[in-house]
């Protein structure tokens, strides 16, 4: 037996043992639906216990095979999907923590409805040309990729400040204040979807408002695709990431990215592209729908080291502190900030994004790092007592790996889903790094209300509880320049290819 | 890995930076003006974006040697980077 497959065996067989040698009382991973070697669940097995370990269970499942090493991208691959595919070869947890993982070479929402430049389209049904490319980067980071080191993982072009602010270049108003970190930065957001849920928005053209007016005028609901075979259901990823300080990098807990910082235009000032800047995963969202469940599975993950499970009871500090919250602060609790000028209209507001805010430069009315807090300490969740048991498990097994793998300190802080129509407990579910002013509401509850945006005529039609296809642009929207990649978004120490040319957008 | 620290005011301290593969740089501005910290390839080793007066640059890192520029402040500096 090849050491690989060995490992992988043992990490099965570790799991297995973990789970029957406990009580009733136990959710675990096992017995599972997979094999454990990358392959993503495709449905949630209801039956197992206690009370909604299966849907957890599911969450970690998937979690894991999102994070497992990925193969290398095929850009040029117009005939099969050739991105975001596992390498079932490898194990969780024994590569460095800067590998990438196989939901980082997914496409970014803002690949498929940059204004005026649509992927390439769909041949029979599928789009593979579409999904293997390189996303094209926004212009004002083009010159900055070209000198990075060919054998380190390819950089993230992160650009949101909010993860309602979903788009380069769509500020949306009422968006959502940023959170700042303790050393002053900025979180960065951004919003990837795999292939079937890329392929039912290209195949369908679903980037342009016409062809969602159109659809919506034949009375047909937006609905994407659940599993098909070995297929998963049509995924959505959101990932929050913070810049990380030497202490957090050398600490081996965070996920860690290379990465530029995308602003788009403001009124006050252009577009930005700084870095690079070593980013750390602090907070991951995985929405995957299912044939049983097609208002989809709602799983999120926080990096433990955010702030306390219970702000009543924090325990200790962890070795390099809390990342948005401190012991003994006297700020308010999750209180938006304001624009560095002081002013609150966040559609206007110029984040002065690549500087620090601490609050105590001259023109710094941020108030500093945000104290964030725990509204739904997770001990308390309705998912309890499974999703403690989930958690202690699958961090164990982790740790059982490697002793040093950063996806140790990584948690499940909740799921959701509908348990009867209309019915989606818990109705409190928040990522204290996406949703740290908005801890009253949940991921079903907020997205249950979304459309797609066809305005009075015809009236406004489910979106399948996805915001994303708001993104779709007129054609008359004015073009936004961009560049191609220069690098594939794969795995380590592998040539880098070149992409296919491809007019820049007209100016 | 470590950080290091650079002040921009009327000279760029220290200078030249040295640092070790993987280390990062912060400037801080200490002018009265946004400061902008650009490798002298038009930015394509490295850039800051705005720094604003009183405030920290985000953690730079710098992948290889390169001189760099500070504007408007008129600033030349070196990072040095050790393999």
């Amino acid at each position: 037996m090849q050491g690989p497959r060995r490992l992988s065996l043992l990490f099965f067989l570790f799991i297995c043992a973990a789970s029957y040698s406990a009580s009733a009382q136990t959710c675990g991973l096992s017995p599972a639906p997979v094999d454990l070697q990358g392959v993503r669940p495709l449905e949630i097995n209801t039956g197992i216990g206690p009370g909604t370990c299966g849907f957890l269970q599911f969450a970690w499942q998937d979690f894991l095979a999102l994070n497992w090493l990925p193969l290398p991208v095929v850009p040029g691959n117009s005939t099969a999907i050739a991105r975001g595919l596992p390498d079932v070869s490898q194990v969780i947890g024994k590569a460095k923590n800067n590998a990438p993982a196989v939901w980082e070479q997914f496409q970014p929402n803002w690949y498929q409805f940059w204004p005026n430049n649509p992927p390439p389209g769909a041949v029979g049904g599928d789009s593979f040309a579409a999904w293997n490319q390189n996303a094209w980067l926004p212009a004002a980071c083009g010159p900055l990729q070209s000198k990075l080191n060919p054998d380190a993982p390819p950089p993230r072009i992160l650009s949101s400040l909010s993860k309602f602010d979903a788009m380069p270049g769509v500020l949306q108003a009422g968006s959502a204040a940023p959170l700042i970190d303790q050393d002053g930065y900025y979180v960065r957001y951004e919003i990837l979807m795999d292939y079937p849920a890329f392929n039912y928005i290209n195949s369908n053209q679903f980037y342009l408002l016409s062809k969602e007016q159109a659809y919506a005028q034949q009375g047909q609901p937006f609905s994407f695709p659940v599993q098909n075979g070995g297929t998963p259901g049509a995924t959505f990823i959101k990932a929050a990431w913070k810049t990380l300080n030497p202490g957090e990098i050398n600490s081996g807990r965070f996920h860690l990215a290379q990465a530029f910082l995308f602003t788009p235009a403001s009124p006050q000032v252009g577009a930005t592209c700084a870095g690079p800047v070593t980013v750390g995963l602090v907070g991951l969202h995985i929405v995957q729908k299912t044939q049983a469940f097609p208002l989809w599975l709602w799983a999120t993950f926080e990096q433990v080291d955010s702030t306390p499970a219970d702000p009543a009871n924090p325990g200790s500090a962890p070795p390099e502190g809390w990342s948005f919250w401190q012991q003994g602060s006297s700020k308010p609790a999750n209180s938006p900030p304001p624009c560095p000028d002081g002013t609150t209209d966040s559609s206007q507001c110029d984040f002065q994004p690549t500087s620090s805010h601490m609050g105590t430069a001259p023109n710094d009315k941020t108030g500093g790092p945000t104290q964030a807090v725990r509204k739904n300490p997770i001990l308390k969740s309705p998912n309890q007592p499974a999703l403690g048991l989930i958690n202690a498990a699958a961090q164990s097994a982790l740790k059982q790996i490697n002793p040093s793998t950063e996806w140790q300190y990584y948690e499940l802080v909740e799921a959701q889903w509908q348990k009867a129509p209309g019915f989606f407990p818990p109705n409190k579910v928040a990522n204290m790094t996406m949703e740290t002013y908005t801890q009253g509401g949940s991921c079903m509850g907020c997205h249950k209300g979304a459309t797609a945006p066809l305005g009075e005529t015809p009236p406004p039609v489910s979106s399948d509880l996805t915001f994303e296809l708001q993104l779709a642009w007129q054609q008359t929207v004015l073009p936004v320049s961009r560049v191609p990649a220069l690098r594939s978004n794969s795995a380590p120490n592998k040539p880098s290819a070149k992409q296919p040319g491809k007019k820049e957008a007209a100016k | 890995m470590i950080q290091i620290n650079v002040s921009i005011a009327a000279a760029l301290n220290p200078d030249p930076i040295k640092i070790k593969s993987g280390d990062t740089v912060v400037w801080t501005n200490n002018t009265t003006s946004v400061q902008t910290a650009s490798s002298n390839d038009a930015g394509q080793t490295f850039t800051t974006g705005p720094i604003q007066p009183g405030a920290n640059s985000l953690p730079i890192t710098v992948p290889s040697t390169t001189g760099y520029f500070v504007q408007p402040a008129g600033l030349q500096g070196t990072v040095n980077v050790n393999t």
